[in-house]
């Protein structure tokens, strides 16, 4: 008995062997990875947009002022050698700004909502819907009193011996007379080396 | 005997070897169904499903070339992105690495990662991918990125980084991202390149019309030596030297922005070219061991014919034997062999013909021409409607 209990033992650890590894498992995205490289990273980014959102919120244009001024942040551009999602990096940045400042500044989201009201525009002028809600009959869309911009540049290298990224992630607030109001800068350097045998 | 099939295997086999479980086969097969990949892109991902992460990178990168061919474009930036991730990610299979490092294990067991030429290869197509969708930071970051990837060893200090066509690429992103300066400097960069193929027009301010000409088959990788531990390559040299292009009204004519097998071959010694010759000598030596006590357990046997009873001796020869065939097995089990895997859709050639056509042109006439100047093929490109930039494809296969 005791053997045909080995032996059904032995079959499930083989059939087990079988089976792919599903497993997962949940990671906080501010934490480096286990499986970084030396580029732009999400906890990069998340990073730098929190940094940026705390230090915004406290310039007195932003903190004293009358009426909640409207910011346009515009994507990231991005010069350096790490191709980045520009996309995200704008949402992570306005999330971090709305969480530090819900009732400071107010955000255009023309990314989010401008075809579509563009669209519905449409749709209304040609009486095709109806005006109702808590819209207004007509559009008129918002603009803004600050722009908020992002540049990432960077200096790579690469040999045999390893790898190196230089990342710098400079952040500008401009009013709409192109004047400067702040600008911050976040550094990241990182190094690695790749196994032997792929180098 | 019946639990050690419990692993039915499929009779395929991965890129890497080994055996693919049968219901591991079955369910990526039916997988790639229900995702509805199309049909010419099944094989890729079936085996990019079957075969996990070791040849994971080999499958996206053959695909995804594919899937840009067919004009699959989302599907080729999503292969080409997960390639990405992985060729990026330092640690990932480190423990593999390790393994592979070791003279017991082969070196194709390791996680693909490609050689040099190939990942500079993945950022150069996933550059031209962000520059259709007019992400121009993307791609400019993609082609800085592909030059990185072009390492080489101490002795051959003069071809890293030496891509003349990210360069190019790199020229025209900087153009509409509003860098001229920028692509002033990748042009002079590339004017000094050893890789330079011959005459091509480079991009300018007024280009609005990209064309990427791929010729040929790339790179063939194959193994040599006693023990199969050098990594060499064999070159299939097409017939078409350069490419014309006749749109209504204009015409290029353009040698190859890169030559794909002057890359694979101007790489110098690899730190694991180190890792396999130390194999090989290893291999051999314990052979060479095996040997030398296999004649000592015979002279011993031999010395001791024909006396009786000397037990000693009998069991200094038994002891020899015992080591030769423990040496010979240690020989036998070593394996110095070089990793062939690779990417194997990739062209010898690739042209980038820059031109500035009205927005009314549809189609551009392609053609290859030879030594003597005779046209190989022709094939008429058509063009999307992208603004600023319009980008098309063809692949000449001689």
């Amino acid at each position: 008995m005791k053997k045909q209990l080995l032996f059904l033992g032995l079959g499930g650890v083989l059939l087990a062997s079988c089976a792919q590894d599903d497993s997962v498992r949940y990671v906080d995205p501010g934490q480096p990875g286990r499986v970084a490289g030396t580029g732009i990273e999400s906890q990069d980014l998340a990073a730098a947009a929190q940094k940026a959102a705390q230090s915004i919120v406290n310039l007195p244009a932003i903190a004293n002022a009358v009426r909640p001024p409207v910011i346009l942040i515009t994507p990231v551009t991005n010069r350096s050698a790490s191709p980045v999602d520009a996309t995200l990096y704008t949402t992570k940045l306005r999330g971090a700004l709305m969480q530090y400042s819900p009732d400071k500044a107010r955000f255009l989201a023309r990314d989010a909502s401008w075809n579509t009201n563009q669209q519905e525009q449409g749709l209304r002028q040609a009486g095709a819907v109806a005006d109702g809600g808590t819209a207004a009959s007509g559009r008129q869309g918002a603009t803004y009193d600050y722009i908020l911009t992002a540049e990432l540049q960077g200096i790579s290298t690469a040999t045999g011996k390893g790898q190196s990224d230089y990342f710098l992630i400079a952040f500008k607030l401009v009013n709409y007379q192109d004047l400067l109001i702040w600008e911050n800068q976040y550094e990241i350097k990182k190094e690695g080396r790749e196994a032997g045998v792929y180098r | 005997m019946s639990l050690l099939s419990a692993c039915a295997t499929s009779g395929y086999k991965s890129a890497s070897g080994t055996d693919i479980d049968a219901k591991v086969y079955t369910d990526a097969q039916r997988r790639v169904v229900d995702e509805k990949i199309p049909e010419p892109l099944r094989a890729d991902f079936t085996a990019l499903y079957s075969e996990g992460q070791q040849n994971s990178v080999l499958h996206s990168m053959h695909g995804g070339l594919t899937a840009l061919r067919m004009g699959e474009y989302g599907i080729a930036k999503r292969l080409f992105d997960g390639a990405i991730r992985d060729v990026e990610a330092l640690q990932a299979g480190s423990a593999q690495a390790r393994r592979a490092a070791g003279n017991f294990v082969g070196d194709r067991e390791k996680w693909f990662k490609g050689e040099s030429y190939e990942r500079s290869a993945l950022y150069f197509y996933r550059g031209l991918l962000y520059l259709q969708d007019h992400d121009y930071g993307n791609a400019a970051a993609c082609f800085k990125r592909s030059e990185l990837e072009d390492i080489t060893g101490d002795d051959a200090p003069g071809f890293s980084g030496d891509w003349y066509s990210d360069e190019l690429g790199l020229a025209l992103a900087s153009w509409f991202n509003g860098y001229p300066a920028d692509a002033d400097a990748a042009l002079r960069r590339a004017a000094k390149y050893q890789s330079i193929q011959g005459q091509v027009p480079p991009p300018t301010a007024r280009t609005n019309t990209l064309l990427v000409v791929e010729v040929g088959i790339g790179p063939i990788k194959y193994a040599a030596g006693r023990y199969r531990e050098q990594l060499r390559f064999h070159e299939d040299t097409p017939a078409t030297v350069s490419v014309r292009a006749e749109p209504p009204g204009a015409s290029s004519l353009s040698a190859a922005a890169e030559n794909l097998y002057f890359q694979a071959t101007t790489r110098g010694t690899r730190q694991v070219d180190y890792i396999l010759n130390g194999k090989a000598n290893f291999k051999e030596g314990t052979g060479v061991a095996a040997a030398a006590l296999a004649l000592g357990a015979v002279a011993v046997a031999d010395s001791q014919r024909g006396r009786r009873h000397n037990d000693t001796a009998g069991l200094a020869s038994g002891a020899l034997a015992l080591a030769a065939i423990g040496a010979a097995i240690t020989s036998s089990l070593t394996t110095p062999e070089a990793d062939t895997r690779a990417w194997n859709n990739l062209p010898h050639s690739i042209f980038l013909l820059n031109l500035t056509l009205p927005a009314s042109t549809v189609s551009v006439t392609v053609s290859g021409l030879d030594a003597g100047g005779r046209v190989t093929q022709s094939i008429a490109v058509p063009l999307n409607n992208g603004k600023p930039l319009r980008i098309g494809y063809v692949y000449l296969n001689n």
